[in-house]
C-alpha cells in the first residue's frame, strides 16, 4: 500500500522493454539461423542460457534480488550470440557470456549500473584472447572473409547478399534488413530514439568522405554501413540503456564520438573490430557526458530577450487596442441584457432535491 | 506566441468518460457540519463564533489570520456545538468548528446585487476577500491575493483555467458546460480589476463542445480569447499553462505575475462573479464523485464541511468494495482511510477505484532508459536528483535544480523501474526549503506558507 501520488502508474517495465527489445531481436537472429545453421543456433541458445545462469547464480550466492524477470541478462546473452562469427567452438559464447554478465554486469551493481555493454565486453575478450578465431566467418559455403573485409582488399561485393545476410557475418548482423524490420519496431514502440543513430552516420560518413579514399562512392559506403556489424551496433548495442548518456543531447554527442571511433579503427586496419573497441571507448565517456551536460530547466534562464519580448508584446497589444477603441465604444454593460444569463442567480441555492 | 502545449508530459489513463456527461446535482448535509479552521494556505482562520452560538448559512464562523488567511463560512444553519480537533484529509488533526444542522438552511440576509458598471477594483478585493474566496485547483493560495498585485497594469494575460489534466476529475468542464455566463462574467470582473489584461479561457483540446459555444459568446468581446490545449498531463499546471498559452517561461523563483500572468480556475472565477456580484461568501464547491467502484459517478454541487462518507451514501453508495479512495485524482490525489473528514475549499474529488494499480507495481533496480528525463515537463533529471536525494547530497540536489522540481509526479508515473521519484524528490526538497538559508530564492513562492 502506498500512501504517496501518484496512485496510477504506466504499464510499461523493464521486464517488458526487454521483451520488446528481443522481439526485435527475433528477426536478425531467425535470418542468422537460416543461413548459417545449427552450429549458429547453438551458439545464440548457449550465450543466453549462459548469461541468465550467470546472473541467477550471481545473485543466489551474493543473496541479492533475483533479476533474471526482467529479461536484461537474456538480452545481454543473445546479443553476445548475435555478434560472434557462426562457427567459433561451442566454448566462446559460454566464456564471452559469462565474463561479460560476471564481470561487467554484475560486479558493477546490477542493470543500469555497468559503465561498460556487457555483450560488447564479452567480445571484446574473445577478439583479444583468440584474434584469429574471432576472424574466421567461414561456414557452409560462406568464404573466410567478410565482404567488408573483401572489399577492403579490393574485391567486388554482391550488394543484395549484404541485404538478406546470404555472405559471411556475424550471426546476427548479415541481414540489414533483418536488422532494420527490428529498429524499425523499437523505434514504433519507443524503446530507442533516433539520436544515437545520427550522430554515428554523421561522424562516420563524414570522416569516411574525408579519408575512405573513396569519396562518394556509394556501393563502398553501404558496404562499411552494413558491413562489420556497424548497423547493429547502432541501433541495438549503443542504444543499451545502462551505457548510453540520459538526455537526447548527450546521446547525440555519443553517437558523434562512436561514429568517430569506428571510422578511426576501420581506417586504422582494423575492419570488423572496429566497432567493439570504438563502443567500449565510448561507454567510458557517458559518464563525463552525462555529468557535463545538464539541460537547462524550463523557464530558468530569464533573458534580457524575453523580458523584451513581453515589453514588446504588451506595446503591440496597446496599439491594438487603441485601434479597437477607436471603431467602437465597446460597452461593459450590453452583455448582461444580452445572454439568457445565470450570473446573478445563487450558486448555492439552486432549488433541487433539497431533504 | 500560443504553443498549445508543452514539450514532456503523460497521457495517464483519464477515466473522464464516467462522468463527465452527467449534469451537476445539489446535495445537502444532514446532521452534523465540520469546518476545519485552515482551508487555505497560509494561517489558520480564527474562530469568531462560541459554543453555543446559534449561525445562519453564509455567516463568517472563523475570521482570516493574516494576508494569507481566509475567511470561512458557515454553509449551514444551526448551532456551534464544537471548536475542536478533528481528523481531517491525510489522516491530520486539525482545529474544526462543528455546527449541527437544523436543515433549514435559513440565509443571512444579502445586499442588493452589485451593478456590473460600478465596479472598482478595490471593491472587488474587498468583495473577494470578504467572502473568503480561495484558489480552487487545489493549492488554495487566497484569491484577493492574487488581484491585489501592486503593478494591475503589468498584467498582460487573465487565464482560466479550465484544462483540468487530472484524471476523472469532471468538474471544471460540468461548470464551464452548465455556467459559462458565471465564468465569464468572473473573468471580466478579473478584467476590470487588470486593466491592460487579456481574458484567456483554456481549455482541454476534448471539450470541443464548450470551445464552439464560448467563441460564440465572447464573439463581441475583443477582451477575451477562447483557447484549447492538448490534453497531457500536467498541461493545467501553472508554469506549463502559461508556456502553452503565451511562450512566456517561469521557473520555481517566480510567481505568474512577474511575467504579467494571473491564473485562476473557473471555479474560482464563478466564486468571485458570486462574491462579487451578489455578495455570497463561498459556501459550496464542486466535487467530482467518480471511479469504478461509485453506483453512480457524477458531479455534485457540495456544502463546505460535509463529510465524505455522507456524499457517497447521498450519491449512491459503492458499487463493490473499493481498494483505494482518493481524495482528488489519480496523479495528485491523497489517499483517504477514513471517510469521515469534511470536505474543504481544496476538495476537488473523490474517486473509489477497485484496484489499486501503484501499490502492486514493485520497485525494481533503475535501467538508465531515460523515460523520467524525456517526460520531465520542467526539463530536468529526475534520476539523478532522485540519487541526489536518496544520497541526501544537498549540493549536489541544488546543483541539478532539485528545486526546479514543480512535483508533478509524472517521473514516477512513467518510471518503467516503477520508482517513487516524486516522493524521494519532493521531501529532498521541502527539507532544504525549510531552511531559508540554503533555499536562497526558492523561498520565495514558500514564504506564503511561512506568514503565521
Amino acid at each position: 500500500m502506498t500512501g504517496t501520488k501518484p496512485f496510477t502508474k504506466s504499464s510499461m517495465t523493464t521486464g517488458g522493454m526487454m521483451f520488446l527489445v528481443i522481439l526485435s531481436l527475433l528477426p536478425s537472429v531467425y535470418m542468422g539461423v537460416f543461413h548459417y545453421g545449427l552450429h549458429a543456433a547453438l551458439i545464440i541458445v548457449l550465450s543466453t542460457s549462459t548469461a541468465v545462469v550467470c546472473e541467477l547464480l550471481f545473485e543466489v550466492i551474493f543473496r541479492r534480488t533475483i533479476t533474471i524477470n526482467d529479461y536484461s541478462a537474456a538480452v545481454s546473452g543473445l546479443i553476445l550470440g548475435m555478434i560472434l562469427p557462426p562457427n567459433v567452438p561451442l566454448y566462446f559464447p559460454v566464456v564471452g557470456s559469462a565474463v561479460g554478465i560476471l564481470a561487467f554486469k554484475m560486479a558493477f551493481g546490477g542493470i543500469g549500473k555497468n559503465i561498460l555493454n556487457p555483450a560488447m565486453t564479452g567480445k571484446l575478450l574473445l577478439v583479444v584472447a583468440f584474434r584469429s578465431k574471432m576472424n574466421d566467418y567461414s561456414c557452409d559455403s560462406f568464404g573466410k572473409q567478410t565482404p567488408l573485409t573483401d572489399m577492403v582488399n579490393g574485391n567486388d561485393v554482391n550488394l543484395v547478399d549484404l541485404l538478406t545476410g546470404n555472405t559471411a557475418a556475424c550471426i546476427g548482423t548479415g541481414c540489414a534488413v533483418a536488422i532494420l524490420a527490428g529498429a524499425v519496431i523499437l523505434l514504433l514502440v519507443g524503446i530507442i530514439d533516433l539520436s544515437i543513430p545520427i550522430g554515428a552516420f554523421i561522424s562516420f560518413t563524414i570522416l569516411m568522405i574525408l579519408f575512405g579514399k573513396n569519396g562518394w562512392n556509394p556501393v563502398f559506403f553501404a558496404v562499411q554501413y552494413i558491413g562489420g556489424s556497424f548497423l547493429f551496433t547502432v541501433f541495438f548495442m549503443a542504444e543499451d540503456y545502462s551505457t548510453r548518456p540520459l538526455t537526447k543531447k548527450g546521446r547525440l554527442i555519443f553517437g558523434l564520438i562512436f561514429g568517430c571511433f569506428t571510422a578511426v579503427f576501420r581506417l586504422m586496419g582494423y575492419v570488423e573490430d572496429a566497432v567493439v573497441f570504438a563502443l567500449i571507448l565510448c561507454d567510458l565517456t557517458v559518464v563525463i557526458i552525462d555529468r557535463k551536460l545538464l539541460p537547462v530547466p524550463f523557464g530558468l534562464i530569464q533573458t534580457g530577450r524575453s523580458a523584451r519580448k513581453i515589453r514588446e508584446a504588451r506595446r503591440r497589444r496597446e496599439r491594438l487596442e487603441r485601434e479597437r477603441a477607436e471603431e467602437k465604444d465597446s460597452d461593459d454593460m450590453v452583455w448582461e441584457n444580452e445572454l439568457d444569463t445565470d450570473v446573478l442567480e445563487s450558486d448555492s441555492r439552486t432549488p433541487e432535491d433539497r431533504g | 506566441m500560443a504553443r498549445g502545449t508543452f514539450t514532456g508530459g503523460v497521457h495517464p489513463y483519464d477515466g473522464k468518460d464516467l462522468s463527465r456527461h452527467m449534469p451537476i446535482k445539489t446535495v445537502y448535509p444532514r446532521g452534523i457540519v465540520v469546518f476545519p479552521l485552515l482551508q487555505h494556505m497560509g494561517a489558520p482562520a480564527i474562530p469568531c463564533v462560541k459554543v453555543g452560538d446559534p449561525v445562519l448559512t453564509g455567516q463568517m464562523i472563523a475570521k482570516a489570520d493574516g494576508d494569507f488567511s481566509a475567511n470561512i463560512h458557515s454553509s449551514v444553519s444551526g448551532m456551534v456545538v464544537a471548536i475542536r480537533d478533528c481528523e481531517t484529509v491525510g489522516e491530520k488533526q486539525e482545529k474544526c468548528i462543528v455546527i449541527s444542522n437544523d436543515d433549514r438552511f435559513s440565509e443571512i440576509p444579502y445586499p442588493p446585487v452589485r451593478k456590473f458598471g460600478n465596479l472598482t477594483p478595490i471593491a472587488i478585493e474587498s468583495a473577494v476577500r470578504g467572502a473568503g474566496v480561495v484558489g480552487m485547483g487545489g493549492a488554495g493560495l487566497p484569491t484577493h491575493i492574487k488581484l491585489s498585485y501592486e503593478h494591475p497594469d503589468e498584467i498582460d494575460y487573465c487565464i482560466a483555467n479550465c484544462v483540468e489534466c487530472e484524471p476523472y476529475l469532471t468538474s471544471d468542464y460540468r461548470r464551464i458546460v452548465e455556467n459559462p455566463a458565471k465564468v465569464l462574467n468572473g473573468l471580466r470582473i478579473l478584467l476590470k480589476v487588470f486593466p491592460k489584461a487579456r481574458g484567456i479561457i483554456a481549455l482541454d483540446e476534448s471539450m470541443q463542445d464548450v470551445y464552439s459555444e464560448l467563441r460564440r459568446y465572447t464573439a463581441g468581446d475583443h477582451r477575451i480569447y477562447v483557447k484549447k490545449l492538448e490534453s497531457k498531463f500536467p498541461q493545467g499546471s501553472e508554469r506549463q499553462l502559461i508556456y502553452a498559452l503565451t511562450g512566456r517561461t517561469m521557473n520555481s523563483k517566480m510567481l505568474p505575475s512577474d511575467i504579467g500572468c494571473i491564473v485562476n480556475n473557473v471555479d474560482t472565477l464563478v466564486a468571485v462573479n458570486q462574491a462579487v456580484m451578489l455578495y455570497e461568501p463561498l459556501l459550496t464547491r464542486l466535487i467530482t464523485v467518480s471511479g469504478d467502484c461509485i453506483a453512480r459517478p457524477r458531479n455534485y454541487r457540495v456544502r463546505i464541511g460535509m463529510s465524505y462518507a455522507e456524499l457517497i451514501e447521498r450519491a449512491g453508495g459503492f458499487s463493490s468494495r473499493p481498494a483505494l479512495i482518493l481524495d482528488g485524482g489519480t496523479m495528485t490525489g491523497k489517499r483517504i482511510t477514513n471517510l469521515n473528514v469534511p470536505i474543504t475549499k481544496l476538495s476537488s474529488g473523490i474517486i473509489a477505484l477497485s484496484k489499486d494499480r501503484a501499490a502492486a507495481m514493485k520497485e525494481t533496480a533503475c535501467s538508465r532508459c531515460g523515460r523520467c528525463v524525456e517526460i520531465c515537463p520542467d526539463k530536468l533529471l529526475p534520476i539523478t536528483i532522485y540519487n541526489d536525494a536518496l544520497k541526501g547530497d544537498k549540493t549536489s540536489f541544488i546543483k541539478h535544480h532539485g528545486l526546479e522540481c514543480c512535483n508533478c509526479v509524472c517521473c514516477s508515473y512513467i518510471c518503467p523501474s516503477k520508482i517513487d521519484l516524486a516522493d524521494k524528490i519532493n521531501n529532498m526538497k521541502r527539507e532544504i526549503l525549510a531552511n531559508p538559508d540554503e533555499a536562497g530564492d526558492y523561498s520565495r513562492r514558500l514564504s506564503y506558507r511561512e506568514q503565521k
